[in-house]
């Protein structure tokens, strides 16, 4: 015990913050880094960057998660075929074995990607994912300024991660505090400024999470087990399901920004002899996703729709599956959701019995 | 893998996207979370966009019909057709028609604006405007923006009249609930039960030819007129007046079924006098208000053209010879599908300029491949009147060209160089020309004349846009995952009138107006009043056009078994 805890504080590190920009110039070298920029429009986005001047680290999450982005892209060539001659040729995309290193996500994109992990990597492997993820190295930083809509602290993804990161950085002072969670992160920090933290940086590090969880967020606490309990339950009225689905509007938002949400298509786009399958990302809110090739529909009403997709996030039975519960609170389907449906109003209205 | 930031061509509303372009193809689709519009969200045909402008089906090649089939051919060799056939013709000034796309930018409208009154010198111009707005037209020097959409969200009274609001602009819709949430009353005047009925705290279902009286009475209560109070929707039209009165912030939201509903001059005359700067009306094509703003228009000049029925009519009767049609599948979004297809097989000359090989460019004797707003530089005006600028995210797909540089080359091989070298030129000219804005249109009135309910068609029929399709489909038909979105077209009728005359659910049933029919499956539902039958969804959506008349979505049908 005391041996791993001695191993622990080992893997931490410092860094001077004037030093972060000269230390990811290195990584550059060696790497593809992928990390946050402030676009001329004012929006942020992630791209890959060829200089630290680049980057910002004073971002709001973009509408799109990095992650998926990255690993579970919105449209994907899966292969091109060919007719030749009585059969057919298929060419696979080639793959690359490129590392990339994604830099500055927060902690709720992190723990959707060890979510998005299970589904595309346990059981069935989704080889076009692993590639990428055996690839990917991800640097997180623990958020100390929430968005508007931030509820991450209620569904335990953040604001900072106690374990599935490869590097933690918390912005301590005039220094960050550099969390080591696996050799590929250990790779990273593997040149000069850095020294080894003391004791004191983990207890100022837990002090600013603790400030933060209690102080910054503006969102009502969202009380995820009462809702887990009534829809595992199946105690919830078909009313209020209708309710809710009479406001949806059917554009399928909710499931493209959440970074848990894994549903896709494949469509084959060509001609007779030729063309390319493309895996393209699907909403469990569109009508035809359910249809069945008789016709029939079994969810063919909006409400039987938002019951199937908050089933899928919070039941218990999905629950055991994956470990934990579909959010991490990001609170991306506030921005997104048309028609206001977002997991924290539905959450009260599905703890409260009512809208 | 650079994200551009551009507007979605599809609806008014005029969300901001970032869209990114690899390989040729649209990788990504991200709503901009700064944008005014978009906000961090898109609708369903917003998140399509990758599917639909990169499709295998889009023109590449100018195209030349020869014995019935299409031939592929140059730029040079099509621009020496047109020329010759365009010289050819005689009187250019009445026998010449121009019909221009209400989705390309305020750029190529400007420059096809020019090529019509200098080049070709014709004022017969017009885009699907009058086809949409017609009630509008007459008022377009009294109309201003004074709404805009977030002004919607802080609105503590919403009355939205005769606009399916959800399917025609999304964005708004997100704004009304927005209100909603925060404690604004709703008030929904539709003939049709739409989905936010059911948040109306006052909810009036006018038989469609009954709109345009109440709104005049709504009016009168309001002016503090005497009124004719044996309306039997007498109490909720005081109950509205009097919350209009109290209001802040009120706004009244009017769309399709009042424009091309029954008797929409006069609902839309009453809605226009009784709200003036509380007005929001619903333009729910990308950019129809620039088509009119920078001359597409046959009144903004010094004398009237033909607009785009008269141009349609003037072919039937021999005095309109060539029609040249940009962007505009007029044998779908026209109405009466018979005889829109009539006048265009009746012309001597066909040109269309289009994405796709529409059911229009099929008449076409030669057809030019422009390419899409994800190809351009340009700029758009929403349906709040705001100019947002359009940048090119993929190289144009094939030898397909900018509109705007096609009607310069054009005007070039007709003899004339008045044209412009480079965008920016064109750019810096428009910005001192604004129809819109100038209030320089001449008077006109335009009514399209509705049908009436007689013994022969007894009952009200309103041809439905799937929420999928914008406009006429053209485009999003290209997507497979709006494509398997499109349910099987049906008739809702109403289950007293079914009952009444043995019509069971699933049955297929004949609907027959004086110009067509059409054949769809029966749903029997009370979302629709007895004397209303609603035609909805479906591929077929295309051919439901047959029964109605010329730009508008309601008609007089009687319905008969099918066998």
């Amino acid at each position: 015990m005391d041996n791993s805890k001695t191993g622990e504080e080992q893997m931490n590190k410092l860094i001077k913050k004037e030093n972060i920009k000269l230390w990811l110039n290195e990584i550059i070298k060696k790497y593809k880094v992928i990390a946050p920029y402030k676009l001329e429009t004012g929006d942020f986005g992630f791209k890959p960057i060829s200089n630290a001047d680049e980057i910002t680290l004073d971002y709001i999450n973009p509408v799109i998660s990095p992650v998926k982005q990255i690993l579970f892209p919105a449209r994907e060539v899966m292969l091109h075929y060919k007719k030749k001659g009585d059969s057919w040729e298929v060419e696979l995309p080639k793959e690359t074995d490129e590392k990339v290193v994604l830099f500055g996500i927060r902690s709720c994109d992190l723990s959707a990607m060890l979510f998005l992990d299970k589904f595309f990597m346990e059981g069935f492997v989704d080889n076009y994912y692993k590639s990428r993820r055996d690839n990917l190295i991800t640097v997180n930083i623990t958020c100390t300024e929430p968005a508007d809509w931030c509820f991450c602290v209620c569904a335990d993804c953040g604001p900072s991660k106690e374990e599935g990161f490869d590097l933690q950085l918390t912005e301590i002072n005039d220094n960050y505090l550099v969390e080591i969670g696996s050799p590929a992160g250990k790779e990273l920090v593997n040149i000069d400024y850095f020294k080894e933290a003391e004791e004191s940086n983990l207890k100022e590090k837990e002090r600013l999470v603790e400030e933060t969880k209690n102080n910054k967020f503006k969102m009502p606490t969202t009380y995820f087990s009462k809702a887990i309990q009534n829809i595992t339950a199946n105690s919830i009225d078909k009313e209020l399901w209708d309710k809710l689905g009479g406001r949806c509007l059917g554009c399928g938002s909710c499931s493209f920004v959440c970074p848990t949400c894994s549903c896709f298509n494949v469509i084959d786009e060509g001609e007779d002899s030729k063309g390319k399958r493309v895996r393209s990302w699907d909403s469990c809110m569109y009508c035809g996703f359910t249809r069945e090739t008789s016709g029939y529909n079994p969810r063919k009403a909006p409400g039987d729709r938002v019951k199937r997709r908050y089933y899928h996030k919070l039941s218990y039975y999905y629950l055991t599956k994956m470990g934990s519960c579909g959010c991490v609170g990001c609170g991306r389907c506030i921005v997104s959701c048309l028609g206001g449906i977002d997991m924290p109003m539905v959450v009260k209205a599905v703890r409260r019995g009512k809208v | 893998m650079k994200e551009v930031l551009t507007v979605c061509p599809f609806c008014g509303c005029g969300c901001g996207i970032y869209l990114t372009g690899e390989n040729g193809i649209i990788a990504r689709v991200t709503p901009s979370l700064s944008n005014p519009v978009s906000k961090g969200s898109l609708c369903i045909k917003g998140w399509h966009i990758s599917e639909v402008f990169t499709s295998p089906n889009r023109i590449q090649k100018p195209l030349i019909k020869v014995n019935g089939s299409f031939k592929e051919i140059s730029w040079e060799e099509a621009f020496e057709l047109i020329s010759l056939k365009f010289n050819s013709i005689k009187d250019k000034e009445n026998s010449f028609g121009i019909i221009g796309s209400s989705k390309f930018s305020n750029e190529d409208s400007y420059t096809l604006h020019k090529f019509a009154r200098q080049i070709i010198k014709t004022n017969n111009i017009d885009s699907s405007f009058t086809l949409h707005y017609a009630p509008l037209i007459e008022r377009l020097n009294d109309f201003d923006f004074y709404v805009t959409i977030n002004d919607i969200e802080n609105s503590d009274l919403i009355i939205i009249i005769g606009s399916n609001i959800t399917v025609e602009a999304p964005q708004i819709a997100r704004r009304v609930l927005k209100a909603y949430d925060k404690g604004a009353k709703v008030v929904v005047i539709n003939s049709l039960k739409i989905p936010f009925s059911s948040i109306a705290s006052i909810y009036i279902q006018p038989v469609p030819e009954e709109l345009s009286v109440l709104i005049e009475t709504l009016g009168k209560i309001i002016n503090k007129k005497s009124y004719d109070k044996s309306n039997s929707n007498i109490f909720k039209l005081e109950e509205i007046a009097s919350l209009y009165v109290k209001a802040q912030n009120p706004v009244c939201i009017c769309g399709e079924d009042v424009f091309k509903g029954v008797k929409g001059g006069a609902s839309f005359s009453s809605i226009f006098e009784i709200f003036k700067h509380r007005l929001f009306p619903l333009f729910t094509i990308n950019n129809i208000i620039g088509a009119i703003s920078f001359g597409v228009s046959p009144y903004v000049n010094e004398k009237k053209g033909l607009n785009i029925i008269e141009m349609l009519n003037a072919s039937l009767e021999g005095s309109i010879k060539c029609l040249y049609i940009i962007g505009e599948d007029i044998l779908l979004s026209a109405g009466d599908y018979n005889r829109t297809r009539e006048a265009l097989e009746k012309l001597e000359f066909l040109v269309v300029q289009d994405l796709f090989l529409t059911e229009t460019a099929l008449l076409a004797d030669v057809v030019l491949p422009a390419c899409s707003s994800l190809e351009k530089k340009g700029s758009f005006i929403n349906m709040e009147g705001s100019i947002q600028p359009v940048l090119p995210v993929l190289k144009p797909l094939g030898d397909s060209k900018p509109d705007w540089q096609i009607f310069t080359e054009l005007s070039e091989k007709l003899g004339n160089k008045l044209f412009y070298k480079d965008f920016d030129e064109i750019t810096k000219e428009i910005e001192k020309i604004n129809f819109l804005k100038n209030k320089k249109f001449l008077q006109a009135e335009v009514s399209h004349l509705g049908d009436v309910i007689s013994d022969e068609f007894p009952l009200w029929a309103k041809v439905d846009n799937s929420r999928l399709f914008f406009h006429t489909g053209t485009l999003l038909k290209n997507s497979s995952t709006l494509m398997r979105e499109i349910e099987q077209g049906t008739v809702i009728i109403n289950s007293e009138y079914a009952k009444e005359n043995d019509i069971r659910n699933n049955e297929k049933v004949k609907i027959i107006s004086k110009r067509g029919e059409i054949i769809r499956n029966a749903v029997i539902s009370d979302e629709v009043l007895k004397n209303i039958i609603l035609v909805r969804g479906g591929l077929g959506d295309f051919s439901s056009n047959v029964i109605l008349p010329f730009g508008l979505k309601w008609t007089t049908v009687r319905l008969e078994k099918s066998r």
